[in-house]
């Protein structure tokens, strides 16, 4: 029998499924709440991308379920089933993705170099990139804080979300972490977070209008 | 994992992306499909199934071609009219037992009797 897991593009070695493999995906994405609940998850990630590309979170959450699916059959993302739940394994991929688009939203292009004195444009370029990339970084810090400011500004009044909102802005990304430092029951965690969903939900226009202003 | 308290440098970003993987997880775990979710996960279900089904296929081992036995030297050495002479003998013994596909022994080849007559001397009786 061969090794359980999909190796992936990671370890180099081409993926062959095993029928155990096999049988544990079959199972585990034949669980009815299975696509639903990726998709979910992927549609609300989508909607931080949104901040920063014009986009639908419905079809971008669809797209990246099948992408993922795709890719763990292919072998190209590794997925063991001894150590995580399929469920776990594609939200893990979908959270990695949707970070990275929202920043890659704000790279710029380089231009090509010809010419003579290559290496010394080449030098240039690094020393601009590595200029670009601080404006980049305070273009990106700025606004993750006006979304932060606008969700802020609409949750006024709602104490419990507004303690949620500064455990975020504290640190806090587990539950634990959240509910510890908003210093919030169970409960009132749980129906903040239903309350903080429908707010951010009617938000995402006027953020992206405001995102990509001209400057 | 709570960031480290240092590294502020990213904190307003990781403090969004936390908070969109939190109001993530939680429609992951409590929301609600609507028909059009479940009509997507319904295709999607099935795209997977055909695809894990293709995988599955390529698992099945390929089936060895059956190779026939070497022929026994001593059937080898001889000549048409022996093997066919060998031929009516065991039809003689076996009675209606023998049947060949055949209808005229004369359109097998040599070396075709000589297969036929492996077959039929190591059989089991």
């Amino acid at each position: 029998m061969m090794a359980l897991s999909n190796t992936g593009r990671a370890g180099k070695v081409p993926f062959i499924a095993t029928e155990e493999w096999l049988h544990a995906l079959t199972e585990q994405m034949s669980e009815p709440t299975f696509y639903d609940a990726a998709w979910r998850y992927a549609e609300r990630r989508g909607r931080m991308v949104q901040h920063v590309q014009k986009l639908d979170p419905e079809a971008y959450g669809m797209e990246l379920v099948q992408d993922i699916i795709d890719d763990t059959l292919e072998g190209t993302i590794a997925w063991d089933p001894k150590r995580v739940t399929l469920l776990k394994h594609v939200r893990d991929a979908i959270k990695s993705r949707s970070r990275h688009h929202y920043r890659r939203a704000y790279r710029r292009r380089h231009h090509s170099l010809a010419g003579s004195g290559v290496v010394a444009q080449v030098d240039d370029q690094i020393a601009a990139a590595h200029r670009e990339t601080e404006i980049e970084q305070a273009e990106r810090r700025r606004h993750a804080n006006e979304v932060l400011d606008r969700i802020r500004n609409a949750a006024a009044g709602d104490v419990e979300v507004e303690r949620m909102l500064d455990a975020h802005e504290r640190g806090a990304e587990t539950r634990a972490e959240i509910l510890h430092i908003a210093g919030l029951t169970k409960l009132q965690y749980d129906a903040a977070r239903k309350r903080l969903d429908r707010l951010i939900e009617t938000l995402p226009s006027q953020l992206i209008t405001h995102a990509l202003r001209p400057r | 994992m709570m960031s480290a308290p240092d590294d502020d440098d990213d904190k307003p970003i990781d403090a969004l992306d936390a908070l969109y993987e939190d109001l993530a997880l939680y429609a992951s775990e409590h929301g609600t499909a609507t028909p059009k979710d479940k009509e997507w996960a319904v295709r999607m279900r099935a795209r997977t199934m055909d695809k894990l089904a293709a995988m599955r296929r390529n698992l099945v081992p390929d089936v060895e071609p059956i190779k026939a036995r070497p022929i026994r030297p001593s059937l080898l050495a001889m000549t048409r009219d022996a093997l066919l002479a060998r031929f009516d003998e065991i039809s003689h013994r076996m009675g209606g037992a023998v049947q060949v596909a055949h209808r005229h022994l004369k359109d097998l080849s040599d070396d075709d009797l000589r297969r036929v007559l492996e077959t039929l001397e190591t059989a089991p009786e």
